[in-house]
């Protein structure tokens, strides 16, 4: 009887160890040469990484193709200084919220992209800077951090 | 007229780098002059913010520019002689050289954006130098009363493309004062800015280019014809 107790919990371990790669499994796609990765996703923040960098593809062409994968949606219009996001997941930006963008990426062949004076955003263990640009003018850098937030305006 | 520039202004805010703002005001400050043009740039500075929020620095920049502007313009309108000669091509010629130093030089903008940039600063500098042709053209005839139209336009053109580029200035220092953003931060404030401002100036100097001859007609006529309430008012009095 103890033995087969000590069986169904090694079985269990074991099949919650098999389980377990499968559990850290995060959506990801392939822009060009970029290859990146949702951190996480919900209704008011998505938080996308950058595994492998193309400079020349932005973080639009990066929700582009994974709204057409089905890990996300979004919407917006184009505007002078690039495409304006205005929903994400549903939730649609206000008269008193808007998606702000924040990253990791400071600044790139003296460009500046984001600077910590315009707002910063806490995640995990790293601080984003508030972006210069909206989503397509942000190019996708190697190891670069993406967090597309429901801010509050003037908070 | 603030009615009309608000719903320009909110119509054209859909099509970006599309705006008739500046040659709407500048026509009706030019003929309606100094004080009726700084009453309409202040309500339209401050009704404006019920359709596009209200943003502090939006609406200091839009009380100091559109002031600034419609003292200018009206001023130039009263004064009852032609502009100088000299004003409209030496300002198209810095223009010109401004956009094309732009668009060779290049500006530290996102690496994604530059195609785009480069695109617009050589609009603006194809755009300025069709305007010196053309005000040159116009200067050898201008005994005809209809090239005199065409070189006050293109002057008035001119003048608004220069306007349309302090705008820009003037917000590259009130919003980073404003926010209290670092220096860098300015810095990448400022050149994002080139971004809207290439093609604000290119339709700014087209639209008043194009609409300032039929706009001043309208004016014109506006402004000599009665207020409709005085007239009732006499026939009441009889």
């Amino acid at each position: 009887m103890k033995g087969n107790i000590w069986k169904i919990i090694g079985a269990g371990a074991a099949a919650l160890l098999c389980m377990a790669p499968l559990a850290a499994c995060r959506p990801s796609a392939d822009i060009g040469n970029a290859r990146v990765e949702i951190r996480s996703s919900d209704e008011t923040c998505v938080v996308i990484e950058v595994l492998a960098g193309d400079n020349t593809k932005s973080l639009y062409d990066a929700l582009s193709v994974l709204q057409k994968d089905g890990n996300l949606t979004f919407g917006g219009s184009e505007s002078q200084y690039g495409f304006y996001l205005t929903s994400l997941n549903g939730t649609e930006a206000t008269d008193e919220y808007y998606w702000a963008v924040y990253t990791t990426l400071e600044s790139l062949d003296e460009t500046v992209y984001s600077s910590a004076s315009f707002g910063t955003l806490e995640y995990e263990d790293k601080t984003l800077a508030l972006a210069s640009y909206g989503v397509s003018g942000l190019p996708l850098a190697e190891g670069e951090l993406y967090a597309i937030v429901w801010t509050e305006i003037d908070a | 007229m603030c009615a009309v520039l608000l719903v320009a202004q909110f119509v054209l805010s859909f099509v970006p780098g599309v705006e008739l703002v500046t040659a709407l005001l500048l026509a009706f400050c030019y003929l309606f002059g100094i004080r009726c043009g700084m009453l309409t740039a202040t309500a339209f500075s401050l009704l404006r913010c019920f359709i596009f929020g209200f943003y502090p620095n939006v609406i200091v920049l839009y009380l100091v520019y559109f002031n600034a502007f419609a003292l200018f313009f009206g001023w130039l309108g009263g004064r009852g002689r032609p502009i100088a000669a000299w004003v409209c091509p030496v300002l198209l010629a810095v223009l010109a050289g401004g956009a094309a130093a732009a668009a060779i030089a290049g500006l530290p903008v996102s690496a994604l954006y530059v195609p785009r940039l480069k695109g617009a600063a050589w609009a603006l500098f194809f755009v300025m130098c069709a305007l010196l042709v053309l005000y040159f053209v116009l200067l050898a005839g201008r005994q005809k009363g209809v090239l005199r139209q065409g070189m006050e336009a293109a002057a008035l053109a001119s003048l608004a493309a220069l306007f349309t580029v302090c705008f820009t200035l003037l917000d590259d220092v009130i919003t980073p004062l404003f926010y209290g953003y670092t220096r860098d931060a300015a810095l990448g404030y400022f050149y994002a800015g080139f971004l809207a401002m290439l093609p604000q100036t290119v339709s700014a100097a087209v639209s008043v280019f194009v609409l300032f001859p039929v706009l001043a007609r309208i004016f014109g006529g506006a402004r000599k014809s009665p207020p409709s309430n005085v007239g009732r008012m006499d026939k009441d009095m009889v």
